[in-house]
């Protein structure tokens, strides 16, 4: 028994090369003079900073604190009072390798300003 | 098969299920961007072969509403968008069927439709679109995490007697 039909591998195949694709395209439409952003449920800026520079910053949420680290370009979310800590877990974003980071019970979400 | 035998091998399924998403949610972390490898779906794949589409939706909705309500975060946010997601893989894995595709490649679709529906919902809840920006990186993930629970549901089915 074949593991997938030759359509199916084209299929999956393509999807794959678009993905791919639309990360690259994503990696280049990120300047780096852009400003990142902290937004809340109402799309109000919380906060904004210069990644160039490291800091670290505390913010409170709708479930408790929500921690920023800034270095070396990139940030992440850390130390967050949430019950799940999927926020934490997404790991660092940065220019390059832009990832939104979302923390649902805070209802915050830091994101590049475009 | 008789209807006793039946349901009752439809709600062990769906026991089954929810077990499975409790255990993974409290042992296993998730892999990058948050995405989990939703091993429960190895059941949702099992149902399928089984006894159709159907019984694959009925048991999926009892192991959204049980899980979640075991979890205690249901009718909250995550149970919206962990129920999207649930709806449109199973509405992937009908499709798939319906036009013969192979199991490998209905886990597969069925794992994208899942992050998929998940995102849309947030970006839904919070009207923003800037949680699209997940959708790349979650398609190749998906397509990880569909061969995985593929490879698992097939083991299930050719052991499995019912």
């Amino acid at each position: 028994m074949t593991l997938m039909k030759k359509r199916e591998i084209l299929i999956i195949a393509g999807l794959f090369f678009l993905a791919l694709m639309a990360i690259i395209f994503f990696h280049f439409l990120n300047e780096d003079n852009k400003q990142v952003l902290v937004v809340n449920k109402e799309h109000e800026v919380v906060l904004s900073f210069d990644p160039k520079e490291d800091a670290y910053y505390t913010l409170s949420g709708a479930y408790g604190e929500f921690h920023i680290e800034v270095k070396d370009g990139r940030w992440r979310a850390t130390q967050v009072d949430c019950p799940n800590h999927n926020c934490e877990k997404m790991g660092w974003s940065s220019y390059a390798m832009y990832v939104p980071i979302i923390c649902l019970p805070n209802e915050l979400w830091v994101i590049i300003d475009d | 098969m008789t209807k006793t035998r039946y349901y009752t091998i439809l709600m062990m399924l769906a026991a089954l299920a929810v077990c499975i998403n409790i255990v993974e949610s409290l042992f296993l972390p998730p892999l990058q961007f948050g995405i989990r490898l939703g091993l429960a779906n190895i059941i949702s794949l099992i149902t399928l072969k089984l006894y159709g589409s159907k019984a694959m939706f009925a048991v999926c909705a009892v192991r959204v509403l049980v899980a979640n309500l075991l979890k205690g975060i249901i009718f909250g946010t995550s149970f919206w968008i962990g129920a999207m997601g649930v709806f449109m893989s199973c509405l992937a894995l009908t499709f798939c069927e319906k036009w013969g595709s192979s199991l490998c490649f209905s886990s597969m679709i069925s794992a994208i439709m899942h992050s998929l529906g998940q995102l849309l919902v947030i970006s839904f809840l919070y009207g923003a679109l800037d949680f699209l920006w997940l959708l790349p990186p979650l398609i190749i993930m998906s397509l990880f995490t569909g061969f995985i629970t593929y490879v698992i549901a097939k083991k299930v089915l050719e052991r499995i007697r019912l």
